[in-house]
Formats: C-alpha cells, sequence, structure tokens
C-alpha cells in the first residue's frame, strides 16, 4: 500500500491527536519570533542547557488565538518576546503541507514568565550585590553641569525624539552624542551593551539609556546581567528611563538615578542644569552685594575717618581752651590769694598797732591810778591819829556794853520791882528773881539768901 | 568640558566662592575690589556660556555592534 504524502502526513496527525487527545502545557525559551503581515505569530519554543538548545519545537499561534491572550495580557508585563520564558498550552499536531510537527498555541500563562523575570532579576541583583555593584554608579556625584549627554537608544525612535526635543526646549546648549542601539527584541542585550561601551567612549558628563513607550514590556535586556554591570561600572552617572512599567527592571536599581520616561530623564537634566545656572546667578549677586557692601564699607571708613579727624580737632581744641581757662582761673586765683596775703599782712599790722596801742594806754591808765592813791593817801594822812583815838574810844564804850558781858556769860538779876540786885538782903526767901541772860529772862523764886 | 576653555565649571565656582568668601572680609582694598569684581563677571560668563551660549548639537554615534 502506497500512500500520498497528504495521506501519510494526515495519519501521522491522526495518531497524534490519538497520542495527545488534550491540549498539554509546555514551558521553554521564546526564539527566532516572527509577525508577518497575517496577523499569525511563528516561533520556535527551545530549551537551553548549558548555553546550547537542547530542544526545540515550532510553535504556531493563529491571529485569533493572540488577539484572546494579547486581551488576557493587557495590563501585565508580560509579552511574547524572544528570550521569553514561557508556558503555553498547545495542540501537538502535524503541519500537512510542510509535514511538520508543531504546538498549535492556544494560552499563555503570564505568570509563569513573570517568575522567570522576577527570578531572573533576582539572580542577577543578587550577584551584583555581592560583588558590591549595585549602589556603584549611584555612589558618582551628579555633575553640576550635565551638559555632555550620551543618549543610549534607538535612533529617531519615539524615546530618542522626545528626549532630545525636551532638551531642546530648555533653551540650555546641550551636547548630545546619540549612541544607537537596540533597546528590544533578540539582539537588545548585546547591542545595548555595544551603545553604553559607544557611551563610554564620547566621554560625556552623564549617560542616559531610554527606552520607548508603547504597551511594549520587554525589559530582558534592562535586567540583562552584562548590561547592568555595565551601567554599575560605567565612569560616569547613569540616567535610565525604560518605560511606565509598575516593576522596576534591573538596570533601574543599579543606575544612578530612574525616571519612568525619556522626558522625565531630559527633564532632570534641564533641572540639574537650571539649579546651577540659579547657582551661578546666586554667586553673582552674592559677589555684587559684597562687592558693593565692601564699598559702602570703605566709604564709611572714610567718613569715620573725617569724623575722627574732626573729632579729634574739636577735642584738642576744646583741651586747649580749658588749659588756657585754667591757666586764667590760676592766675585770678593766685592774683586773689596775693592780694589776700597783703591785706592779711596789712591786718596783721594794723592789729599789732592796735595792741601796741592798748597796751600804752594799759601803762598810762596804771600810772594815773597810782598816782590817784597816791593823791587819796596823801589827803587822808592827816585824819589818821585822830581816827585811831576815835577807834580806842569806840572799842572801850563797845567793852561796856551789858549785850557783850552778857554774851560772855554774865547774867543781870533784877528784882521784882525792876531794880538790878546787887546784894542778897535784897532778897528774902520766896521773892521772885528776873534773871536777864543773853538771850531772854528767867524767872526764879529765892529759896535760901547767904551772906558772904 | 572642551580644550578651549581655561577652567572647569567646578574650578569656576570654586573660584566664584573663593571671590564672595574674599569680599565679605573686611581688609579688600578697593583697587584690588574691582579687579575681583571684574574676574567674578568673566567667571559667571564663563559658566553661563557653557550652559546656554549654544544650541543643543546632536552628534551621531554609531556603535560597532559586531566588534
Amino acid at each position: 500500500m502506497t500512500l500520498s504524502v497528504t495521506e501519510l502526513n494526515a495519519q501521522i496527525r491522526g495518531s497524534l491527536a490519538r497520542a495527545f487527545p488534550a491540549e498539554v502545557w509546555v514551558r521553554g525559551e521564546v526564539q527566532k519570533l516572527s509577525q508577518p503581515p497575517s496577523g499569525h505569530v511563528y516561533f520556535t519554543l527551545a530549551e537551553q542547557r548549558g548555553g546550547q538548545t537542547a530542544a526545540a519545537m515550532p510553535v504556531t499561534l493563529l491571529a485569533r488565538e493572540k488577539r484572546k491572550i494579547d486581551a488576557e495580557l493587557a495590563g501585565l508585563p508580560v509579552e511574547l518576546v524572544n528570550g521569553a520564558e514561557v508556558r503555553i498550552r498547545a495542540k501537538v499536531t502535524v503541519y500537512v503541507p510542510r509535514g511538520q510537527l508543531q504546538l498549535e498555541m492556544t494560552a499563555l500563562d503570564p505568570y509563569f514568565t513573570m517568575g522567570k523575570i522576577a527570578a531572573q532579576r533576582s539572580r542577577v541583583l543578587a550577584a551584583l550585590s555581592a560583588e558590591g555593584l549595585l549602589e556603584h554608579n549611584r555612589r558618582l556625584a551628579m555633575p553640576e553641569l550635565p551638559m555632555r549627554v550620551a543618549l543610549v537608544t534607538s535612533r529617531d525612535s519615539a524615546a530618542y525624539h522626545d528626549f532630545v526635543h525636551e532638551l531642546e526646549e530648555s533653551g540650555f546648549g546641550f551636547l548630545v552624542f546619540s549612541c544607537d542601539a537596540r533597546v528590544q527584541g533578540q539582539d537588545a542585550p548585546r547591542s545595548l551593551a555595544a551603545g553604553l561601551r559607544a557611551a563610554v567612549m564620547t566621554r560625556p558628563d552623564v549617560i542616559v539609556v531610554v527606552r520607548g513607550g508603547g504597551a511594549a514590556h520587554d525589559l530582558v535586556a534592562f535586567d540583562h546581567e552584562a548590561v547592568a554591570r555595565l551601567i554599575a561600572l560605567a565612569p560616569v552617572p547613569i540616567i535610565v528611563g525604560v518605560g511606565h512599567q509598575v516593576d522596576r527592571s534591573v538596570a533601574d536599581e543599579v543606575a544612578h538615578t530612574s525616571r519612568k520616561t525619556p522626558t522625565a530623564c531630559a527633564q532632570f537634566l534641564v533641572a540639574t542644569v537650571r539649579e546651577a545656572v540659579s547657582a551661578i546667578d546666586d554667586r553673582w549677586q552674592s559677589i555684587v552685594g559684597a562687592a558693593r557692601t565692601s564699598l559702602a564699607r570703605q566709604e564709611r571708613s572714610h567718613t569715620e575717618v573725617h569724623d575722627r579727624v574732626e573729632q579729634r580737632t574739636r577735642h584738642h581744641v576744646g583741651r586747649a581752651e580749658q588749659r588756657v581757662n585754667a591757666l586764667a582761673d590760676a592766675l585770678r586765683r593766685s592774683a586773689t590769694v596775693a592780694l589776700r596775703s597783703q591785706a592779711h599782712q596789712i591786718d596783721v599790722r594794723l592789729t599789732r598797732v592796735a595792741e601796741r596801742a592798748e597796751v600804752r594806754l594799759e601803762r598810762r591808765s596804771v600810772m594815773l591810778d597810782h598816782r590817784l592813791e597816791r593823791l587819796r593817801r596823801a589827803a587822808t594822812a592827816p585824819f589818821e591819829p585822830a581816827s585811831k583815838h576815835l577807834d580806842g574810844v569806840d572799842a572801850r564804850v563797845r567793852a561796856l556794853d551789858p549785850a557783850r558781858v552778857l554774851a560772855r556769860g554774865y547774867s543781870i538779876t533784877r528784882t521784882a520791882d525792876g531794880r538790878v540786885a546787887r546784894k542778897v538782903a535784897d532778897f528774902v526767901v520766896g521773892d521772885a528773881l528776873h534773871t536777864r541772860l543773853a538771850e531772854g529772862v528767867v524767872v526764879s523764886r529765892v529759896e535760901a539768901t547767904e551772906e558772904q | 568640558m572642551s580644550e578651549s576653555d581655561p577652567i572647569a565649571y567646578a574650578d569656576a565656582i570654586a573660584e566664584l566662592d573663593e571671590i564672595l568668601a574674599e569680599l565679605e572680609r573686611d581688609d579688600v582694598d578697593v583697587d584690588h575690589l574691582a579687579d575681583r569684581v571684574r574676574r567674578a563677571s568673566e567667571l559667571v560668563r564663563i559658566c553661563r556660556d557653557r550652559i546656554s551660549a549654544s544650541k543643543l548639537e546632536v552628534e551621531q554615534i554609531v556603535a560597532d555592534f559586531d566588534a
């Protein structure tokens, strides 16, 4: 029995359908992806082992299946691209016109791919971290004036134009070295690495790596270890702007600065330069201000000198005036003192004259007194003897005075009829005796009489 | 920085700061003051030129991918 090729292929297809009655899930790496105008997508699902392709299988994704898958992937960072690790659901079959064994893909598991991407990122980040490269580029100082910009991106892409347009709008004289590189697709890692090396060669102030917008989620090149290493070890700061995605690529992690879009990267540069401009303006203003202040200070110091000269002059004139006044005062004072001492001397003389005059007068007066005394004595002398005689008479007279006799203790006794008793016979017993003493009279009775 | 530029931007800024510090001292004489301000304005001009005198310029570099 001889089969036609069609019959053979059909039989094989039937056998496969019996062997694989249901669709199968297969995992592998997407390679040789092509998408002709028909809308169908063709690629090879390969299994890499030790850098070699150990096994491969052609995959066909019909346009209508692709639309379904695209709808399911909307908003997820997963895309059917070269290099992507995918898990697909497919029917194992034979393409009869070519007798080619193939998978007819009907679904894509996005979470498998996302897991693979995350795992890959983790692995690269861990490796860079172990070598201390994660912070390497970030530790470089961003130049104050990043005017020389090496731009690594696909020339004439939307990203390129967005970036260059933004710089142009600023009006600053940036110099951009455009280093063309593929940022998507199979070649991207190698092309990006070459672009980065070329960028370093231009000796720029800063390197910018950007990637266009759109819906593309292919960050394979930006998660690539070789690219990440180049970014980390670049001699100048690298600014990365690779799209709007939620998750960050390895390039974002190792770059000096990361922005979401090319425009944002350009704005960052413009802002940095603007800051430098304003810093220069500030310094200029400060210098102008300081110069003015300094001039004002000088002027002030001139004024101060002038003022001080004037002040000193006034001071000296004042002092001289004071000195003259003081001298005049002193003169006046000493003149007064001299006058006063003259006056005093005159006073002293006057006093002495007066004193002397007084002494003389005194003497004259004493002499006068003497003369008066002598005169008095001379006048009274002739009466002296008569006077003495009279004095004797007087004494005798006074000695006879009964009062004086009584005073000496004698008494006078009288009879009752008042006669002075001189004889005992004058009395008889019982007669009253009146005895006169110096002071008063005693009346007594005669008790006896005795003749002597 | 191109070779024709006699002074690097950072150096210019540093010199500006130096001049400023000098002018803020008390002992600047007037002749010197004028010199310093003139030099400062020159530095500012150099810095400004570097930033904005020229229009944006793009040089194309073709990376040799096959090397």
